[in-house]
């Protein structure tokens, strides 16, 4: 079932990067769409993403550096990180201090890549 | 000593412990974890040994205060042998957490009260 | 070579070597260790003098999160390090933000955690760089490989001898519901992690979050289970769902698309994680749990 393919391959990627305390997927429109959060709102954490997204893609817009890979956030106590996911949808990672960023960086290409295809076989 | 030539602030705190009469070791220990942060003076063999059980002994005398410690927090813990006296100063405490200023003397160089009275004199050094 | 979830029964030979060999040839430089966790340790004339490792808090993580120090003073730290060129453990101690004694001795056991959380973990090469530029509060004088060495061994011995053979850094800890008492004050920790043992974070993740040494986390926790306090949950990466997590919705509603779409889950639990028996937890300890409101919440700004 798309619904369990999603979660799943949201938490095995919160599995395989040390440092990622929770994921959403939500819709370009600011919809939450699956959450793993373990406690930050979806309904705002989808909201937010969604803004970011575009604002994050109109800024590489606006000084040329082509296809946004990745928009993040860094704070004292953890780190917010967005993808593009296809055209339809944002994937939120939230990590604490200790966020293996290289190991996120590599393995979170995979994930993107089979929940575009999970929400492309759903219809999206 | 560092290649800068920086010394150690423990290193000097604790030797300042080491020169009181009779003090044989002076170690700071961990008691999250029964390490020994540093130490000085003459350890001998089974060292590593001992500074663990000081700090399990820490965590069990606080455990024995009981919740809202009526009686203020502890302070020290003291052993003592018919040849020695292990003094444990808590000099800082955290949930969970904790350092002491742990020290072994020879009973027959010193008396406990003067023992504990110039090492209590000397362990809010260690930490600042 | 052990996988994830299979604990070392002693320090990996090629990051034992390493140090041995960094220390021997007075290295001035950067060990990196690929791996899981991996981590990277930084030498000066063969003694270590700092340690960077996703596997447990350094001390910045360490002094902010355990309140010693706050925000504004760190980066004011930081940033006076970054203009003068002065050693940030400079700036933190001349502006009596901690004190020297207490720096070093934190210095001292989290270089220490940073090389037992790789240690414990899957260790696959390590190499040395050359001095890597960056802002470091770093130990001086540098530890001895050996005493770290010592000390790594010393950990996993004791880990060894009493917890459960699959307790890692990784497996993912439960409070059991009602094991305790409303109203017991646990002491030494425990109430914290209690609280926050959720299933869903992992004893590295606890020790994160309260700021403190991941040995030390695991050694309360490897307790707190022989006391019946917390079950460990150590299943490969990717595992189905148990109960113990998020549940499929059990009918999904008609408005179960976003209008852009996508298949829409319909908010259940707000990721509550916990199982029923959260809610059995005295007062105190929900206001420990790191939430964001629960059921309706109108939620934070995150």
């Amino acid at each position: 079932m798309a619904e369990d393919a999603l979660l799943a391959e949201m938490r095995t990627l919160r599995e395989r990067v040390a440092g990622i305390t929770g994921t959403a997927l939500a819709s370009r429109d600011g919809l939450i769409v699956r959450e793993d959060t373990g406690g930050v709102d979806p309904d705002n954490l989808a909201a937010l993403s969604a803004t970011w997204l575009a604002l994050a893609q109109r800024m590489s817009n606006e000084v040329g550096q082509g296809l946004l890979r990745e928009a993040m956030t860094r704070s004292t106590a953890g780190c917010v990180a967005i993808y593009a996911v296809g055209a339809r949808a944002v994937l939120v990672l939230i990590g604490d201090e200790g966020l293996d960023i290289s190991s996120l960086r590599r393995d979170s290409r995979g994930t993107l890549d089979t929940i575009a295809k999970l929400l492309a076989d759903s219809g999206v | 000593m560092g290649v800068t030539g920086v010394v150690s602030s423990l290193e000097e705190s604790l030797q300042n412990v080491l020169a009181v009469d009779g003090v044989q070791v002076a170690a700071l220990v961990d008691v999250a974890t029964g390490m020994v942060v540093h130490s000085v003076g003459d350890e001998g063999p089974d060292f590593a040994a001992a500074a663990a059980s000081v700090a399990d002994e820490a965590r069990a005398c606080r455990g024995m205060l009981g919740p809202g410690r009526p009686g203020g927090d502890l302070d020290e813990i003291s052993l003592v042998t018919a040849s020695r006296i292990h003094l444990a100063r808590v000099l800082s405490e955290q949930p969970g957490e904790g350092m002491v200023l742990f020290v072994d003397l020879d009973k027959h160089r010193v008396n406990f009260a003067l023992a504990s009275l110039r090492v209590g004199q000397a362990a809010p050094a260690v930490l600042a | 070579m052990s996988t994830p979830n299979q604990p070392v029964a002693t320090i990996p030979t090629p990051l034992r070597q390493a140090f041995i060999d960094c220390a021997a040839s007075r290295l001035s430089g950067v060990l990196r260790v690929t791996g899981q966790p991996g981590g990277a340790f930084h030498f000066s004339e063969g003694k270590i003098v700092a340690g960077e490792t996703p596997g447990a808090p350094g001390i910045e993580a360490i002094l902010l999160r355990s309140k010693r120090v706050d925000e504004s003073g760190w980066d004011a730290a930081f940033a006076a390090a970054a203009a003068t060129g002065r050693e940030m453990r400079n700036e933190l101690i001349g502006r009596e933000l901690v004190g020297a004694g207490e720096l070093e001795a934190l210095l001292r056991t989290t270089i220490a955690d940073a090389v037992f959380a790789v240690a414990y973990g899957v260790v696959e090469i390590c190499r040395a760089e050359a001095p890597a530029a960056g802002l470091l509060v770093t130990l001086e004088p540098g530890a001895e490989a050996e005493w770290l060495l010592a000390e790594t061994s010393r950990r996993i011995r004791v880990l060894r001898s009493f917890t459960d053979p699959v307790f890692n850094a990784r497996a993912r800890v439960i409070a059991v519901s009602g094991a305790v008492r409303p109203g017991l004050v646990l002491g030494e920790g425990r109430d914290e992690l209690a609280a926050l043992a959720d299933g869903r974070r992992t004893p590295r993740d606890l020790a994160f979050v309260l700021g403190r040494g991941v040995y030390a986390t695991m050694l309360e926790l490897g307790r707190m289970q022989a006391d019946g306090l917390i079950l460990a949950d150590s299943r490969p990466p990717g595992s189905p769902a148990d109960d113990e997590e998020e549940t499929p919705s059990p009918a999904v509603a008609d408005d179960a698309e976003t209008p852009g779409g996508l298949p829409r889950r319909r908010r259940e639990h707000a990721g509550q994680g916990g199982r029923s028996g959260g809610r059995d937890l005295p007062a105190a300890f929900r206001l420990l749990r790191l939430r964001y409101g629960e059921g309706t919440s109108t939620g934070g700004t995150g």
